[in-house]
């Protein structure tokens, strides 16, 4: 095997287009996810002080303190044939293991804490509740508080909380492994596919893939580092 | 004819009822007051006598433990009724000890905020709270920008802007110095008479009681001492009457 150096034209291999495109889709849509579900989730969590929000905070956190091979087994047991997904296959016909939705799946359960935890920091925050009272008062509902004060004040942490969990979701490896089951042309992230290079001793397409996600990286640090500056209340 | 009695009684009409009981930490509450439009009705008392719990209950905040609110027509809380009115839905005018304007918004957004996205149906004139308070020159500024009483005045225009049936003021003077408390007392004194809503005054300041008061409501502790005019009612030396 003749040996060159990353170049930009291996981009163009439509065995490496695949992941990528396979990424950019996979961060997009645990973007969306974040927004629809990690946002108002944070606000439960933050608002709730009983039992059923604290366990919901445990599983959130989860993928942050557990390893996630160990993580992405459980969830391969959890959500295969003879478990829920058995289920849910029988009554739908659709099944979610080794499908893309895995690996959305996966990527989302990864990213998750990187914005839920910031984000029920920021929201916990004593002027923030200030001034969420100042718009009950002023007329609001709690939908309309939410979505016109609580949400604009802690935008930036939003934010930050969006980039780091879309970077962790473009990275997550154990459990997208596990429940997309690394699936060439199907479940292969760009992740992924820098291991099967590896593996294969396809170098300097592993180079190439890791020259991608550097300098995404680095627009994103980019990025976080003028969040940081707006940060203002 | 009940209307017609008790303005022949008392020579006001009574607006605001409040009966309520509330325990929270070491404060136990437990008031009973009928408020008269169209005067200003402060509530004076030390700090931790709890006025801001009061007014919290009132607003629809905190819900009392026991008690019923009504104003006017509308009953806001009865707890052996199960009413408990949310406080976007009482019209209520809430001015806080520090403004709490909005800090995304510029500052005519925050005086409409009880249009939109508030959804309140203002009784005045947007015009004539802007010229009463001196504050047309702000609209374009951002909370951040302003002075202590700016700020504190434009958070005045957002509650009268959204208030519909009587407003809250909760020592809305003691985060600023004594030039711009002077300077703001008038703007307040001038409330009642120019948009006609009932109002409670809440201070711990004697100074204030005499400047706006047309009945005093002195509580300790969570109990109501007396509630009179100010000529009737004694500061918290005993001696001196408020009005003197």
């Amino acid at each position: 095997m003749s040996r060159r150096n990353p170049a930009i034209s291996d981009l163009m291999d439509p065995s490496l287009v695949y992941p990528i495109c396979l990424t950019i889709k996979t961060c997009l849509v645990s973007i969306m996810m974040f927004l629809l579900i990690g946002v108002p989730l944070a606000l439960w969590i933050s608002r709730s002080d009983g039992i059923i929000s604290k366990l919901v905070s445990f599983f959130v956190t989860l993928p942050l303190v557990f390893p996630p091979v160990a993580l992405g087994y459980i969830l391969l047991v959890t959500l295969g044939r003879s478990g829920i997904g058995g289920i849910l296959e029988e009554h739908t016909g659709f099944r979610i293991i080794f499908s893309q939705s895995a690996v959305f799946l996966a990527a989302f359960i990864a990213g998750l804490p990187m914005l839920v935890r910031p984000l029920q920091a920021a929201m916990r925050n004593e002027m923030i509740l200030k001034l969420e009272d100042a718009a009950r008062v002023t007329g609001c509902g709690p939908f309309r508080t939410f979505i016109f004060v609580t949400v604009p004040l802690v935008r930036s942490t939003i934010a930050s909380g969006l980039l780091l969990g879309s970077a962790r979701a473009s990275g997550e490896v154990g459990i997208t492994m596990m429940v997309g089951g690394n699936i060439s042309g199907r479940t292969n992230t760009i992740s992924l596919e820098i291991f099967n290079r590896v593996s294969r001793g396809e170098f300097d397409e592993a180079g190439t893939l890791c020259l991608l996600l550097a300098v995404f990286g680095l627009l994103l640090f980019a990025a976080l580092e003028k969040l940081q500056k707006k940060k203002g209340y | 004819m009940q209307i017609s009695c008790i303005i022949f009684l008392g020579g006001m009409i009574s607006v605001l009822d409040i009966r309520v009981k509330k325990k929270i930490g070491t404060l136990d509450m437990d008031i009973s007051f009928t408020m008269e439009r169209p005067l200003i009705t402060v509530v004076f008392g030390r700090s931790g006598s709890g006025k801001t719990t009061l007014a919290n209950i009132i607003a629809g905040l905190l819900s009392p433990d026991i008690g019923m609110i009504r104003f006017e027509d509308s009953v806001y809380c009865d707890t052996e009724k199960r009413i408990d009115i949310s406080a976007d839905k009482r019209g209520i005018g809430y001015v806080f000890q520090e403004h709490r304007l909005f800090p995304h918004l510029n500052v005519k957004d925050n005086l409409t905020f009880g249009r939109f996205p508030g959804g309140r149906k203002s009784k005045t004139d947007f015009s004539k709270i802007v010229d009463l308070l001196k504050i047309g020159h702000l609209l374009e500024r951002y909370p951040d920008t302003l002075s202590g009483g700016e700020a504190q005045r434009a958070a005045i225009g957002r509650a009268l802007f959204a208030c519909t049936s009587f407003m809250i003021m909760d020592e809305p003077l003691s985060s600023l110095d004594l030039r711009l408390k002077n300077e703001l007392i008038p703007y307040i004194a001038l409330i009642p008479e120019n948009f006609s809503f009932p109002m409670i005054y809440i201070t711990h300041s004697s100074e204030e009681v005499k400047k706006l008061a047309g009945m005093v409501a002195l509580i300790n502790s969570g109990k109501l001492v007396s509630y009179d005019v100010p000529d009737k009612v004694y500061d918290q030396s005993g001696l001196r009457p408020f009005a003197a």
